[in-house]
């Protein structure tokens, strides 16, 4: 049986023994209180008017008894007479009637009240004859008077207060014996209610204990079993299985137990397994710390190391012990930390990967306080609620002295490359001089010797000349492009102003190829003005040059903020740029096409490229044959 | 639907509002008149109750549950003349619509019995209890000493003390004609001489009366009046008069006193005192009296059965919300009401009233005037 219902069973038995009580109290405090009723509005009234009337009786036989004996009666004596043959007699009366209608016909007082009422009238009527009597001093004197007045007491009065008194006293003793019976049955009822609460009291509180040891027998021994089986899954032994015989609560909370058990190993196992490779990964997870090229060191937010690998150790010679605890300033020499803001500017970085080191002259030291120039990077991490700076940091010893001669080397190139630019702007300068007067004597052997020149020869100088003036041009070309940047000046381009004088410039050619140049508001922007004109000026040239004989030039210009620089775009509808050609169109003198089908030297846009480089910025292509070229260049918005 | 919701609230709500208004009607407040001598005559039959039924009145509304009524009393003076009874009767009906009327005066209270049978109000005399008063209407109550048996006491104690010759002097109102003459019949009865002579109201001079009864060797003068009989007792001592002075209930004037220049220390009369009736009650409601109004009634009698009447009738009233049909007259409850005490334990004894509207239970005793204001029980 379950728990439950053995509960329910038991509390129902002691709910139905407290009913039986509550109905069986209920008809006894009826019945109690009926008895009291009568004890109350019967017994007690009629015994209370008896007794007053027969007090009242017996002071009237006293009063008329005095006053015929005594001669006379004082007059406080008459009132009291007086008051009772006028107010106290009639009043019992009164009350006596109306008591004995309180009660059934067969009753003793019903029976014997007019009795009573008629005794007291003739009582009543008695003592008002003797008041009439005996009134002054002169009636007491008179014999015949007092012998009548006496008579009127000892046969009279006497034989009817002694009628009042015997009726009375009969009525007394029916009603003291009807008190006594209602009190009686009043206190057996009492006794009753008193027995009946002490037996169901009883009854209910060994059914109860009967009930509750069952209850708890049915609990506790269970409990212990599930207890013992608990203390030893507490002490590891996940094969403690129990037995609880039975179909209650505890049985099934026996067989879940079993299941929790076994729940219980099976997550335990698991756990062990996880923490196997929980241990595994922190061993994998240590060694790459440890065997990491750069100083690992993890601080909280008051810069305070908690970790540290080994290559920290050797960076900055000291022991693992001597570090753990200590704030990062440690590694930091002195006359940095008094920069203050910069310290604080480098750890106020936060959720972001920040690198310092690099250009920056950044430096540890060491215990021997020695400085190291370092890299660091920082990462700043929240482990555990808490935030977290994992500092990476490379020794850039090394490094700084292979910059030192990289820069080394990219001066000696760029003294190399200022010679070679001085030297074929003089070789192309002094190459003119000697072109020049090759092409004049040409001139002059073509115009006066023209008549004694045969047709070949004619012919001859005339590839001479052509000859020559190619090579003028290429001479131009490669003047104007070792010129490039050699005495321009720096300073604010509005591309707009410039954009309208190149088509100025470009007007003839422009209306001729019935090209059209579309461009937006341009920027004000950094740069060499000269330069830049002939940038933009070759490439417009080249997109009207490279056209297609179907379609006419249509040239956009436009540009890009791109918060470090300007990125301006060049596209045209050309002819496009086969894909294997793209990287060669910026090598000087390159050609992709015959002089007799697209004229120049092929040098624009190395001078393109030149005036990029010159800026500090790049220049691409993005091109698909026959559909069209764009041409992209980036322009620095701050130029050193 | 829901506009038939409301129909059933509003109704449901008329049907409570009416069965709240159709309720029985409680009665708030009931009135009560008092008609007395509060100046010119006979004071202490006027000023004293008043202010006794005052008191057991303030009694009562302090006390009171709040289904009882509260209940007002409205004083007029009728200076002890008939003539002001019908007047001030009207006043407080008209100003007060009084529904109970305490008066003093018996001959007031003959007056006002038309009227009050016309309004259907309840009339208490509560300081006299006569066989005239016993044969007015239904509407009357006495609920005092009878006048009869209160006087005739003073027959009776010229009888005991032998005296053979005897003028009765009596102020010409019921109570004292009344009185006089139970005095002479017991006395006739009992074959003593007697002479009774009615005074006029406002006679000052008895010196003829007196002159020819001491020719006539009256041995006990009896004074049965007021205040102005003072000068009687002075101008009899005056004469050489030296026999027995007898008095009524009314001794206990100042103003009596002062008028007899002392001449009335010796008189004996019929009176009542705490003693006469049930002793502790009594004397708490003197104690109250005095604490209320600042001193003791100078005469006890007449507060002590104004203020035993006026509790008696409070009694019944209280009951007037659980008792009365609304359909019945208050007046005609509150009778027969009155009609059933047969027991009212009161300060001046255990009272009954009987069928004819007359209390019984209020007895006199014999006192002798001993000094100003001041009387001593007669020991026989």
């Amino acid at each position: 049986m379950k728990i439950r219902t053995k509960l329910i069973l038991g509390f129902g038995i002691i709910i139905s023994i407290l009913c039986a009580e509550i109905v069986l109290n209920q008809i006894i405090s009826d019945n109690a209180s009926n008895t009291y009723q009568k004890l109350k509005s019967q017994a007690l009234p009629a015994l209370d008017i008896l007794d007053k009337y027969k007090s009242i009786n017996n002071e009237l036989f006293l009063l008329t008894s005095n006053k015929a004996y005594n001669n006379d009666l004082p007059l406080k004596s008459q009132n009291r007479l007086n008051g009772i043959l006028d107010v106290e007699l009639p009043y019992l009366k009164s009350e006596l009637f109306l008591l004995s209608e309180m009660f059934e016909e067969n009753e003793e007082i019903v029976r014997k009240a007019p009795e009573i009422i008629d005794i007291t009238n003739k009582l009543i009527a008695l003592g008002t004859r003797l008041n009439e009597l005996l009134i002054t001093k002169d009636d007491y004197q008179d014999p015949q008077t007092m012998k009548l007045a006496i008579a009127l007491v000892e046969e009279d009065i006497t034989t009817f207060n002694e009628q009042l008194n015997t009726s009375l006293l009969l009525l007394k003793i029916n009603y003291g014996n009807l008190l006594e019976s209602y009190q009686e049955e009043f206190a057996q009822d009492l006794k009753s209610l008193s027995n009946i609460i002490l037996i169901t009291g009883l009854l209910g509180i060994l059914f109860g204990i009967a009930v509750a040891y069952l209850v708890i027998q049915s609990i506790t021994k269970p409990i212990g079993i599930l207890n013992s089986a608990a203390l030893k899954i507490s002490s590891g032994d996940y094969n403690t299985g129990i037995n609880l015989r039975g179909r209650d609560e505890l049985a099934s909370l026996g067989d879940s137990f079993n299941l929790m058990t076994s729940s219980l190993k099976s997550n335990f196992e698991l756990i062990k397994r996880n923490n196997i490779e929980i241990k595994e990964q922190e061993e994998r997870f240590r060694k790459v710390i440890e065997s990491s090229p750069a100083a690992i060191i993890l601080m909280d937010g008051e810069k305070r190391i908690s970790l540290l690998n080994l290559q920290t150790e050797k960076l900055f010679g000291y022991s693992r012990e001597e570090l753990i605890g200590q704030t990062a300033e440690k590694l930091i020499p002195s006359r940095l930390l008094k920069r203050e803001s910069m310290i604080d500017d480098f750890f106020s970085f936060k959720n972001r990967i920040e690198t310092l080191g690099i250009d920056q002259n950044f430096y540890g030291i060491t215990k021997d306080h020695k400085e190291v120039p370092i890299e660091i990077r920082l990462n700043f991490i929240e482990i555990n609620n808490q935030d977290m700076i994992l500092a990476s940091i490379i020794d850039i010893t090394e490094r700084k002295q292979q910059e030192a001669e990289i820069r080394k080397y990219v001066d000696q190139l760029k003294s190399k490359n200022k010679e070679l630019e001085q030297f074929s702007y003089i070789t192309s300068h002094d190459l003119q001089e000697p072109l020049r007067t090759v092409l004049s004597f040409i001139d002059i052997i073509q115009d006066d010797y023209k008549d004694k020149l045969d047709d070949n020869l004619k012919i001859y100088l005339n590839f001479i000349s052509e000859a020559s003036a190619r090579m003028s041009n290429l001479i131009k070309s490669l003047l104007d492009y070792s010129r490039i940047g050699y005495k321009g000046v720096l300073g604010a381009v509005d591309c707009n102003v410039l954009l309208d004088s190149v088509t100025a410039d470009l007007n003839y050619k422009i209306e001729q190829s019935q090209a059209q140049i579309y461009y937006q508001e341009l920027p004000v922007i950094q740069g060499y003005s000269l330069e830049l004109r002939l940038l933009f000026q070759n490439l417009i040239t080249n997109g009207i040059k490279f056209q297609k004989k179907t379609e006419l030039p249509k040239i956009t210009i436009s540009y890009q903020d791109q918060r470090t620089h300007w990125q301006f775009n060049v596209a045209d509808n050309g002819i496009g740029i086969k894909e294997e050609f793209q990287n060669k169109i910026f090598v000087i003198f390159q050609r992709l096409h015959n002089r007799e089908e697209y004229e120049g030297t092929g040098i624009g846009l190395s001078h393109c490229q030149k005036i990029i480089e010159l800026h500090g910025g790049k220049i691409w292509v993005n091109s698909e044959d026959n559909v069209g070229s764009t041409f992209h260049f980036t322009i620095p918005k701050h130029i050193n | 639907m829901k506009l038939n919701k409301i129909k059933i609230f509003a109704l449901l709500l008329s049907i409570l509002s009416i069965t709240i208004g159709c309720g029985k009607k409680e009665t708030k407040e009931i009135n009560i008149g008092y008609i007395g001598p509060l100046s010119t005559r006979a004071v202490d039959l006027g000023v004293a109750p008043s202010q006794a039924m005052m008191l057991a009145i303030e009694e009562y509304n302090t006390t009171k549950t709040e289904t009882q009524p509260k209940i007002n009393l409205f004083i007029e003076d009728d200076k002890w003349e008939q003539d002001a009874a019908i007047p001030a009767y009207e006043k407080l009906r008209k100003e007060h619509d009084i529904d109970v009327l305490f008066i003093s005066n018996t001959d007031g209270t003959v007056a006002i019995q038309e009227k009050i049978m016309e309004d259907g109000v309840i009339v208490v005399n509560p300081l006299n209890n006569d066989k005239l008063l016993s044969s007015l209407n239904k509407n009357t109550f006495k609920i005092a000493k009878s006048t009869e048996e209160a006087n005739r006491i003073v027959g009776v104690r010229i009888i005991e003390l032998d005296l053979k010759k005897v003028l009765i002097l009596h102020y010409p109102n019921d109570f004292m004609t009344i009185a006089a003459n139970s005095v002479q019949e017991i006395l006739s009865e009992n074959d003593v001489e007697n002479k009774v002579i009615s005074v006029t109201k406002d006679q000052t001079d008895f010196s003829e009366i007196l002159e020819s009864a001491q020719a006539e060797n009256t041995d006990a003068y009896v004074f049965f009046g007021y205040k102005d009989f003072g000068f009687a007792m002075k101008q009899a001592r005056a004469l050489g008069i030296e026999a027995n002075f007898f008095g009524s209930t009314t001794l206990l004037d100042t103003q009596f006193y002062e008028n007899s220049e002392g001449e009335m220390v010796g008189t004996e009369c019929t009176f009542f005192t705490p003693l006469d009736g049930n002793y502790i009650i009594a004397n708490d409601f003197l104690k109250n009296f005095s604490r209320r109004f600042g001193k003791e009634p100078f005469s006890i009698w007449p507060p002590m059965q104004a203020y035993d009447a006026m509790n008696i009738v409070i009694n019944e009233l209280k009951e007037v919300n659980e008792d009365k049909p609304e359909s019945k007259p208050l007046g005609d409850w509150l009778r027969n009401r009155l009609f059933k005490v047969r027991y009212y334990q009161g300060i001046c004894g255990n009272i009954s009233i009987k069928e004819d509207g007359s209390s019984r239970g209020i007895y006199f005793t014999l006192y002798k005037v001993a000094e100003e204001g001041k009387l001593i029980k007669i020991k026989r």
